[in-house]
C-alpha cells in the first residue's frame, strides 16, 4: 500500500513540476509573441491559442499537489466553533469533498471518452484534438478526489487544514 | 424541479451551509453543482459541466491571474521590495504611515493593469505583504490596503467591465470610463484619510520613527531615488507597453514578469533556482484560484438556466417602492449575488432587465453604472464569499481566513460610504463626462 | 408546447432582438399547437460550447453562427461565404445539403436569416495604396485569407479585447461583421469602415431533430413555411439596421474608405475559397458538395 501511495506522489510531483513549466512557457509564449509583432510586424497565428491550452494544463496537472499540501482555501466558520468536533467535522469534509472530485473526474472521463469518439478538435486558429486537453481535467479532478480520500483517512497530525 | 427565486434561495443557502463547514470553497461549488445538473438535467446535462471547466480555464482574460502572481514571487525573492521600502522612507520622511499609501497606489496600479483584482491581491499579498508587516505595519490594515486598491481597478482604464457595461447598457464607453476619475480619486482620498486618522489615533499600527536617526540628505535622497530606478522597470514594462500599443493588458502580465526578472538581476538575486521556486509557488496559488472560478462558473449558468436570477432580478424592479429604495434594492441585488456568481454573467442577466427601469425613473444613465460597477466589484471583496478575499489568503501564508475577513470589513464600509456620497451628488460621475 | 431556445449573443444584440424575436412571435402566431419558445442566452452556455447541449436535447433550439461551432460541424460556416439569398440556396439546394449534414448531428436545421451586408474591416487609417500592407488587422481564422489578400497579417483576439486593442493602436484594424460597431462603440476607437463589404452573415435557426420529429406533421409544415417566408423578410430587417448603423457610424464621425476596384472583386473571391478551404478542414467530403452546388447555382462568392 505504501509503495502505491509513493507511486501516487512521483506522479503527483511530476504533473505539478508540468504545471510550473507550463506557466514559464506562457511567459516565454507571450514575450515571443510581443516581440514578433512588435518588432518584426509578424504575429504569430499560435501564440494565443497555446497560451490558453497551457493554462488549462497548468491548473489541473497542478491540482492534485495542491490538495495534497491542503492548500485549497476554506472557511471553517462551524468546525472552529465547535473545537471538540473540529477534526471530524474536516475530516467528513474531506470525505464529501473525494466523492465530488471522484464524481467529477469520472463525468470529465465520460466526457474525454465522448471527444475522442466524436474528433471533436479544439475552436481555435491551431486546432488540437479537444480530449487531450480535457484529459488534464480529468487528471487533476481523479487524483485530488484520491488525496481527499488520503486526508480523509489519514493518522490524526497536529497540523489542521488552513482555516 | 425548483425554479425561479426558489432556485436562487436553495442554491444560494446550501453554498452557505457546505462552505461554513469547512468543505473547500471549490468543492462546494462542485458539490451544489454536480447534484443541481444530475437533478435539474440528468446525465444530459454532464456535458455542460465538462464544457464549463474547459470554458473558465482556457479563458485568455484569465492568464493575467497566473502571471501577475508570478511577478509578484519574482519580486518577493529577488527583495525588490525591501529596496522599494527603504528607498520610499528616504525620500518621503517622517509621514507616519506612508506605506500604506503605497500599497493602495500598487494595488491600484496593478490591478488596473491587470483587469484581475484576484491576481494583484495575491501578487501583493504575497510581495509586498510580508515586508509591510515585518516593518511593523499593522497586517490587518496593510492586507485592507491591498484589497481595497486592487478593488478600484475596474473605474480606471482599461476596464474590461467598463466595456461590458458600455455594450449592454447603451452607454459611452469613453464616458465611462471619464466618468470613473473623479471617484475613483475620491474612494482614494478616503481610503488614505482612514489609514492617517487610523494611523494618528493608534499610532501602533505603523512602525515609530526613530528620533535620533538623522535627516536624510539630498545625496542620499539622489541615491534611494536611483535605487528605485530598477523597480520601476516593472511599472515601465506593463503600463508603457499598454499605453503605447505594444501589448495587449494580457500580454503585458508576461512582460511584467519578464520586468520583474530584469529588476532581480539588476539586484543581482536572479538565478535558475530562484525563477523555479518562483514558478512552483505560483502555479500553486494560481491553480488554486482558478480551481474555485471553474468549479463555480457551473452555479452562474445554472442560475441563468433555472430563470432564478432573472426572475428574482424582475421581482425586484417590479416592486412599488420609491425611487431611492429602488436605487437600494437595484445595487443591493447585484452586491449580494456577486458573491457566488461571476461578474459578467451576473452583467448579462441584470443590464437589459434593469435599462426600462432606470429610464423610467429616470436616473442618469452614466451615475447610474458607474455606481453600479463600484457596487459588483466591492461584492468581490466582502466577506464570507469574496472571490479576492480568497485569493489574498491563499498567497497570505500566515494569515486565517478570519484575519482576511478583518482585513477586509473596514474598507468594505469606507467603499459604501463612498458609494452614498455619489448617489447623493450625482456630480462627481456626471461633470466630466458632460465636458465631453 | 414550452421549446427552450438557446442563443449566442445576448438580447442587446441586434440579431437577437430585432430579428430572433420577431421570428420567434412568428412561430408562435403561425402555428395552431400551442407553442412558446423561451430564449436563453449566452450567460446559460458561453457562445463557442452551445451545439452540444442542443444536439444532446438539453435546450430545442439554437440561434448561431456556423463559425461558433466549426469545430464540430463546418458546413454551417459555408453559408456565410454564399452571395445569394435563402431563395437561392434553397433553389440550389445548398440549404437541403447543409441540414442533411446537422440531421447527422441529431438537429434540424429551421432557418437561415441572411444579413446580406456582410463583414467589414474597421480601420484606424484610411485604406492606402496598397490595400493593407503590413497592418496587423484582428481576426477569427475565417478572416484571415481576406486579411492576407489585403496585405495584412491577422492578429487573433477576443472580441471583447478589440476596443482596446484598437485604443491602443496593438492592432491597426478589426474584422466584423457590418452590424457591431454601434453596440460595441468601436466607433470611438477607429475612424474609418472599409468597403466594398465581403460575405455575408448567416444566423442559423437550428432544432433538435428528436425535439422536432416529436411535432406533428401539421406543426412542422407550419414551421417551414414561417420559417421559409421569414427568411426573405430578415434580409430586409438587417438591411434596415445595417443602414440606420451605417447612419449612427457617419454622424458619430466614422468615414467610408474604399478599396480599388480590383481589390474589392479580389476579396469576394478569397472569401469564399478561403471559408471553404478552413471548412473543408473538418468536412471534406460534405464541402466540396457543397462547394460544387453552390457553383453550380451560381452563389459562390
Ligand atoms: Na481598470
Ligand atoms: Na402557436
Amino acid at each position: 500500500m505504501r509503495s502505491i501511495l509513493r507511486i501516487q506522489d512521483a506522479i503527483t510531483w511530476a504533473g505539478f513540476m508540468l504545471g510550473a513549466t507550463a506557466l514559464g512557457a506562457i511567459v516565454v509564449i507571450y514575450t515571443f509573441e510581443v516581440i514578433s509583432r512588435y518588432a518584426f510586424g509578424a504575429p504569430t497565428m499560435w501564440a494565443s491559442d497555446f497560451v490558453s491550452f497551457l493554462l488549462l494544463i497548468s491548473v489541473f496537472a497542478t491540482g492534485p499537489w495542491l490538495t495534497r499540501e491542503g492548500g485549497h482555501v476554506a472557511v471553517t466558520i462551524l468546525p472552529d466553533m465547535i473545537p471538540a468536533a473540529r477534526d471530524a467535522i474536516l475530516r467528513a469534509g474531506f470525505f464529501v469533498s473525494a466523492l465530488v472530485c471522484l464524481w467529477a473526474g469520472w463525468i470529465c472521463l465520460g466526457e474525454n471518452i465522448y471527444l475522442f469518439e466524436r474528433g471533436t478538435v479544439t475552436l481555435t486558429t491551431v486546432r488540437i484534438p479537444k480530449w487531450t486537453l480535457s484529459v488534464f481535467i480529468t487528471y487533476g479532478f481523479l487524483n485530488s478526489g484520491l488525496y481527499f480520500l488520503r486526508l480523509a483517512f489519514a493518522p490524526p497530525t497536529p497540523e489542521a487544514q488552513n482555516g | 424541479m425548483v425554479e425561479g427565486i426558489g432556485a436562487v434561495l436553495t442554491g444560494v443557502a446550501l453554498l452557505l451551509v457546505l462552505m461554513s463547514t469547512g468543505l473547500p470553497v471549490f468543492a462546494a461549488f462542485l458539490c451544489i453543482n454536480l447534484v443541481a445538473v444530475a437533478v435539474i438535467m440528468g446525465p444530459t446535462g454532464y456535458g455542460m459541466f465538462a464544457s464549463s471547466l474547459y470554458e473558465t480555464t482556457t479563458a485568455q482574460s484569465l492568464v493575467t491571474i497566473p502571471l501577475f502572481i508570478l511577478m509578484g514571487e519574482v519580486l518577493f525573492r529577488s527583495n525588490s521590495v525591501e529596496v522599494l521600502f527603504r528607498s520610499i522612507d528616504t525620500l518621503v520622511g517622517r509621514v507616519r504611515g506612508r506605506q500604506y499609501v503605497l500599497s493602495i497606489l500598487l494595488a491600484t496600479v496593478f490591478s488596473t493593469l491587470s483587469g484581475a483584482a484576484m491576481g494583484v491581491a495575491a501578487m501583493l499579498g504575497r510581495s509586498l505583504l510580508p515586508g509591510m508587516v515585518s516593518r511593523g505595519y499593522d497586517a490587518r490594515m496593510s492586507a485592507g490596503t491591498i484589497l481595497a486598491g486592487a478593488s478600484l481597478a475596474p473605474l480606471i482604464p482599461p476596464s474590461v467591465l467598463v466595456i461590458i457595461i458600455g455594450t449592454l447598457a447603451g452607454v459611452s464607453i469613453a464616458g465611462l470610463l471619464i466618468a470613473g476619475i473623479l471617484p475613483g480619486l475620491m474612494f482614494a482620498a478616503i481610503f488614505l484619510t482612514y489609514c492617517f486618522v487610523r494611523t494618528w489615533l493608534d499610532p501602533s499600527l505603523a512602525p515609530a520613527e526613530t528620533d535620533d536617526a538623522p535627516i536624510p540628505t539630498a545625496r542620499e535622497k539622489l541615491w534611494a531615488l536611483i535605487r528605485i530606478v530598477p523597480f520601476s522597470i516593472i511599472i515601465l514594462m506593463v503600463m508603457g507597453l499598454i499605453l503605447m500599443g505594444i501589448a495587449t493588458p494580457t500580454e503585458a502580465g508576461a512582460m511584467g514578469v519578464v520586468g520583474s526578472l530584469m529588476t532581480a538581476a539588476i539586484y543581482r538575486n536572479l538565478s535558475f533556482r530562484m525563477m523555479g521556486e518562483a514558478l512552483a509557488a505560483s502555479v500553486k496559488v494560481s491553480a488554486m484560484i482558478l480551481f474555485i472560478m471553474a468549479s463555480s462558473k457551473l452555479f452562474s449558468q445554472l442560475l441563468a438556466f433555472t430563470g432564478g436570477a432573472t426572475a428574482m432580478t424582475e421581482w425586484v424592479v417590479g416592486l412599488d417602492v420609491s425611487r431611492w429604495m429602488m436605487l437600494f434594492l437595484l445595487m443591493a441585488l447585484p452586491f449580494l449575488l456577486c458573491m457566488f456568481v461571476d461578474q459578467i454573467a451576473l452583467m448579462l442577466i441584470v443590464i437589459p432587465i434593469y435599462l426600462p427601469i432606470i429610464e423610467r425613473l429616470q436616473f442618469d444613465p452614466i451615475w447610474f453604472w458607474l455606481l453600479f460597477l463600484v457596487n459588483i466589484t466591492v461584492g468581490g471583496m466582502t466577506p464570507p464569499f469574496g472571490y479576492t478575499l480568497f485569493a489574498l489568503k491563499s498567497a497570505w501564508e500566515d494569515a486565517t481566513l478570519a484575519k482576511v475577513f478583518s482585513a477586509a470589513w473596514p474598507f468594505v464600509l469606507l467603499y459604501m460610504l463612498g458609494m452614498v456620497i455619489l448617489a447623493l451628488f450625482p456630480g462627481l460621475t456626471t461633470v466630466l463626462p458632460s465636458m465631453l | 408546447q414550452d421549446l427552450r431556445l438557446l442563443a449566442g449573443w445576448d438580447s442587446s444584440y441586434a440579431a437577437v432582438g430585432d430579428v430572433l424575436m420577431p421570428f420567434i412571435e412568428r412561430l408562435e402566431e403561425e402555428t395552431t399547437a400551442d407553442i412558446s419558445i423561451n430564449v436563453l442566452g449566452p450567460e446559460t452556455v458561453p457562445p463557442f460550447e452551445q451545439l452540444d447541449p442542443v444536439s444532446r436535447g438539453l435546450f430545442d433550439m439554437l440561434y448561431t453562427n456556423g463559425a461558433y461551432h466549426f469545430n464540430e460541424i463546418a458546413v454551417g460556416m459555408t453559408l456565410d461565404a454564399m452571395n445569394g439569398t435563402t431563395e437561392d440556396l434553397r433553389e440550389g439546394g445548398v440549404w437541403q445539403a447543409v441540414d442533411a449534414q446537422y440531421q447527422e448531428l441529431g438537429l434540424k436545421l429551421i432557418a437561415v436569416l441572411y444579413d446580406l451586408n456582410g463583414y467589414h474591416i474597421m480601420l484606424k487609417d484610411e485604406v492606402g495604396e496598397d490595400a493593407l500592407e503590413g497592418r496587423r488587422i484582428r481576426g477569427t481564422p475565417i478572416y484571415h485569407p481576406v486579411i492576407e489578400a489585403l496585405g495584412g497579417s491577422p492578429v487573433v483576439l477576443p472580441g471583447n479585447e478589440i476596443y482596446p486593442a484598437l485604443e491602443r493602436g496593438v492592432v491597426d484594424g478589426a474584422a466584423w461583421p457590418t452590424v457591431g460597431a454601434v453596440a460595441y462603440k468601436w466607433f470611438e476607437v477607429a475612424d474609418y469602415m472599409m468597403r466594398p463589404t465581403f460575405g455575408q452573415v448567416s444566423h442559423m435557426v437550428l432544432m433538435n431533430l428528436e425535439t422536432w420529429n416529436g411535432l406533428d406533421d401539421q406543426t412542422r409544415s407550419e414551421i417551414e413555411a414561417a420559417a421559409q417566408s421569414f427568411e426573405l423578410e430578415a434580409n430586409g430587417l438587417f438591411d434596415e439596421l445595417a443602414a440606420s448603423e451605417r447612419e449612427t457610424l457617419e454622424t458619430e464621425g466614422m468615414t467610408v474608405s474604399e478599396l480599388s476596384q480590383e481589390m474589392g472583386e479580389m476579396i469576394s473571391g478569397a472569401w469564399f475559397t478561403g471559408t471553404l478551404d478552413l471548412a473543408a478542414t473538418q468536412n471534406p467530403e460534405a464541402v466540396e458538395e457543397i462547394r460544387g452546388l453552390a457553383t453550380e447555382a451560381g452563389v459562390d462568392g
